[in-house]
């Protein structure tokens, strides 16, 4: 009996070691038709992997799960089979949870989610260019992990050379996508669907997207250089087309044509099935880089058809860099800004592959720079949100809880790119024709980055001398051994908000250098300067200390915010004269330096104010008095500077300070009488 | 009989000598004001390699060479301008470096490396990088002797020079880096984030010295 029951327990050992594996690798999941009900799941062998087939389901009970098996398996330049297995109707905005099997057994345990059927908002990441650099490539992907898409939209150029080796190493690093999850007692992972595109890099093989990915776009069956072209209805909220830039190459003319031809009768057919219509290709029509010619011929074919069925939002690759463009028009050969509705650029590439020099901007392009990152777009019915994470480490991690809970989340901690005037969040709504326009808040408010004017540090032991453009950045110090009490002056450039009728939001960013414990306060300068004469003695010494507006520990290196939203500094400068501000120690001996203009990475001030232009430029040349009369018939928001007549006690905290310092502190308004007074002036003026 | 001496051994004897007189030499390449320095700071004739800089007889400067090999000196590699402190670091890509990179990691190597037995290699000023500027070339070839500079980018190279101000969509930026774009030996502020191409040159250099003027 004994012995029996060892030899059961030997073949179930034998079998749960054989259900461990199977002798697949390299599992990748693509959308080529409608994403609610149908996936393609890809794999290769890991040796010897006969007869492969996929077992799946709705639930994590494998006794209720169905098998499919390979539909087609394609070999790319001679060295990677891979196998595809072709779901179809599916549960729409479900889990599928399934695992490869052979002859070894089963596999890891893998689930997706199908698209919603439904108007259900979800996340997108959208880049392209993860041909080399390594080292960012995996870094993308890990975030990637972290973020938990919907899917994923590939602008090409997935490898360098086009090779078996590099394919390999991609589809390697691939697998940094999976987000790990525990899910009924089992470890799974979650696979992302990719919706690849041809890229300049895949030329040698106008096939490679079906060889690797298994789309078959035209369903013909086939593995063709027509399945580098087609359309994936995400969901009623999303069709994605993606493109072949690469049939202007010279002998694909027959191809372009059919091409085009579809692009625009499918746009003309079903473009309206979905809210919100975004395309991807490789080639930019206008690349924000120099050294990468305009395409013209794309431009011709795209450009009007984009506009007149509503493209929402286009995303190019292959320059290597980030930009946002406004919603634009074509306009003759090129593309004029439009406020009242039309298609938004983004891109262009960086998921690992070198970054360029952002040194081709056009009279359309919002800003741009040399940056390693992917768009992260939260799509809803009501609007788009487009950000650019840039591609670092610092992320939190979202759970499959979380991204249940949450279908727009997205984690914390992303190193987002801060565009000029947009800041980190893009949105865009549609107009009645179901073209984008960028909304600033709605309300016509604008996100701007002041540019600073001034910058220097002054010391009091060095009194008579100015530090302007030092080599040291700006310092700020209670006592420092060299140059006694130190504050930095800066000042920016206001004339962005001419237009602008009330200060939203402002946010000052120093870029720390030399980090210390105590606390720094943040002034209104009591009298002008400039920063290249000013000296300790010229503006007073210490009185130069107006009111305080905010204090800051600078505990970290790196940037530092502070916001002034409430502090009233900036609404001070514009009705009584652009003083800057002064950061100096409110306690403690332990210096602060930040870098200045001069040393790289200026302070910036970012304010989101309400203005009478939705977006562009606005008119420069206003001169400080103008502007002061524009704003003292328009302000609205009272000034809350802070005076500061008790001294600080580090001990008692910040919050209590200001509230014993403060006669009136009721709600978030700590004001100044000086500046009520005025307030009361202004006031009076727009009445 | 002495004619026929002579047509038998006299006239082959003097053809032979005179072929041997008049025998061209072996072609040599005009010389160039660029001399091609090998990483051991040797001077190598215009048609050997492999080379590692380049010598500019009319300048003295010595100039780096780009590769495709993927080592520190690699033409695709991409830098922030970042120089004692100023500018902003690790913004370009180049994969010898933990973090991104920029101009000070490629100075820091290539110094320690002691690149064609020279030091002292920095970026250049926009004068020194404008005598490199070469407007005969192919259409759609970088604007540089591309013979001796292979592997140049048709991009912005950056200068030494900074604290230039910035116009346009940077304008918010304040101030950038002068660069030189090898399509058109244009100049162009940028900003100090922006990864761009760099090739070093180092005005003290031996083998630049030895070189015949």
């Amino acid at each position: 009996m004994r012995r029996y029951f060892g030899s059961a327990l030997t073949i179930s050992a034998l079998l749960l070691t054989m259900g461990a594996s199977a002798a697949t690798k390299h599992y990748r999941l693509s959308w080529d038709s409608d994403a609610s009900s149908s996936a393609v799941i890809g794999f290769s062998p890991d040796g010897s992997s006969n007869n492969p087939y996929l077992n799946y389901g709705y639930s994590t009970d494998e006794s209720n799960w169905n098998s499919a098996y390979v539909s087609n398996s394609e070999s790319f330049d001679g060295g990677i089979t891979s196998h595809f297995v072709r779901l179809q109707d599916l549960n729409a905005d479900s889990p599928v949870y399934f695992r490869i099997c052979d002859q070894d057994g089963c596999g890891d345990r893998f689930w997706f989610r199908t698209a919603p059927a439904h108007n259900s908002p979800f996340v997108v990441v959208a880049g392209g260019d993860t041909r080399t650099g390594h080292t960012t490539r995996r870094q993308g992907n890990e975030l990637l992990a972290k973020i938990r898409p919907l899917a994923v939209m590939h602008g090409g150029d997935f490898t360098n050379a086009n090779s078996a080796s590099e394919m390999r190493e991609f589809l390697d690093d691939w697998e940094l996508t999976y987000s790990s999850d525990n899910i009924d007692g089992y470890s799974y992972k979650r696979i992302y669907p990719l919706i690849p595109t041809h890229g300049n890099h895949e030329d040698d093989d106008y096939s490679t997207i079906c060889q690797v990915f298994g789309v078959d776009f035209n369903g013909d069956g086939d593995c063709t250089p027509s399945d580098t072209y087609g359309a994936v209805q995400v969901s009623p909220l999303l069709r994605v087309y993606t493109l072949n830039s690469q049939f202007q190459n010279s002998g694909w003319s027959s191809y372009a044509t059919a091409m085009n031809n579809w692009l625009e009768s499918d746009l003309s057919a079903s473009g309206s099935a979905a809210s919100w219509r975004f395309a991807q290709y490789h080639k930019p029509l206008f690349p924000h880089y120099t050294g990468k010619s305009d395409n013209p011929t794309l431009f011709s074919w795209w450009a009007q058809p984009f506009y007149d069925y509503a493209m929402n939002l286009v995303v190019e690759s292959d320059t290597h860099l980030t930009k946002l463009t406004e919603a634009v028009i074509p306009s003759g050969s090129n593309f004029s800004t439009t406020t009242s509705g039309g298609t938004v650029y983004v891109g262009e590439g960086s998921w690992g592959a070198p970054a360029r020099s952002a040194n081709d901007a056009k009279s359309w392009t919002i800003d741009m720079a040399s940056i390693q990152q992917f768009k992260v777009i939260q799509v809803s019915a009501e609007e788009l949100v487009v950000r650019t994470a840039e591609f670092n480490d610092t992320a939190s991690t979202l759970s499959r809880e979380d991204r249940t809970a949450d279908p727009l989340v997205l984690p914390s901690n992303v190193n987002w790119w801060s565009a000029n005037r947009i800041g980190e969040a893009m949105t865009l709504i549609r107009n009645n024709a179901d073209r984008s326009v960028i909304s600033e808040d709605g309300s016509g408010s604008n996100n701007f980055i002041l540019p600073v004017t001034d910058d220097v540090f002054i010391s009091s032991r060095y009194s008579s001398s100015n530090f302007d453009g030092d080599s040291g950045g700006l310092l700020a110090d209670g006592s420092d051994s060299t140059f006694g009490t130190l504050y930095s002056l800066i000042k920016f450039d206001l004339s962005d908000l001419t237009a602008c009728s009330s200060i939203n939001t402002a946010t000052l960013e120093l870029n720390v250098t030399n980090r210390s414990g105590n606390t720094y306060g943040v002034y209104l300068a009591a009298n002008d300067w400039q920063e290249e004469s000013v000296t300790w003695n010229s503006v007073g010494g210490s009185s130069v200390r107006d009111d305080l507006a905010e204090s800051f520990v600078p505990f970290y290196t790196g940037v530092e915010r502070i916001d002034l939203t409430s502090s009233g500094l900036i609404e001070s400068w514009i009705n009584s004269g652009n003083t800057g501000l002064v950061i100096a120690p409110r306690s403690g001996s332990n210096g602060v330096d930040f870098t200045s203009k001069e040393t790289g990475t200026s302070a910036k001030l970012t304010v989101e104010a309400d203005c009478t232009t939705i977006a562009g430029p606005l008119p420069k040349a206003v001169k400080t008095d103008d502007f002061t009369l524009l704003w003292r018939n328009e302000i609205k928001v009272p000034v809350k500077l802070i005076e500061e007549p008790a001294e600080f006690n580090q001990g008692q905290g910040i919050a209590t300070h200001l509230q014993a310092a403060l006669p009136d502190h009721g709600g978030r308004t700590y004001q100044a009488a000086k500046h009520q007074t005025q307030i009361g002036t202004a006031q009076g003026e727009a009445g | 009989m002495i004619l026929r001496l002579l047509l038998v051994f006299a006239l082959p004897f003097t053809l032979v000598a005179a072929a041997i007189v008049r025998a061209p030499q072996n072609p040599e390449p005009p010389e160039h004001y660029l001399v091609k320095v090998n990483m051991q700071g040797e001077l190598l004739g215009a048609w050997e390699g492999p080379w590692s800089c380049v010598c500019d007889k009319r300048s003295g400067l010595l100039w780096e060479v780009k590769t495709d090999n993927e080592d520190i000196h690699d033409g695709r590699w991409t830098y922030s301008w970042f120089i004692d402190s100023e500018g902003v670091a690790n913004n370009g890509d180049c994969y010898f470096e933990l973090n991104r990179c920029d101009t000070e990691d490629l100075i820091r190597h290539t110094n320690r490396e002691r690149l064609c037995q020279a030091g002292n290699w920095r970026l250049p000023t926009l004068s020194e990088i404008n005598t490199i500027i070469s407007k005969d070339n192919k259409p759609g070839s970088p604007t540089i002797e591309s013979e001796y500079f292979p592997k140049t980018m048709r991009g912005d190279y950056w200068t030494s020079e900074n604290k230039q101000k910035l116009s346009g969509i940077y304008r918010y930026l304040t101030v950038g880096g002068t660069a030189v774009n090898f399509i058109g030996g244009d100049r162009v502020t940028i900003p100090y984030r922006n990864a761009a191409f760099v090739r070093l040159v180092t005005s003290r250099s031996t083998a630049c010295h030895k070189a015949p003027q």
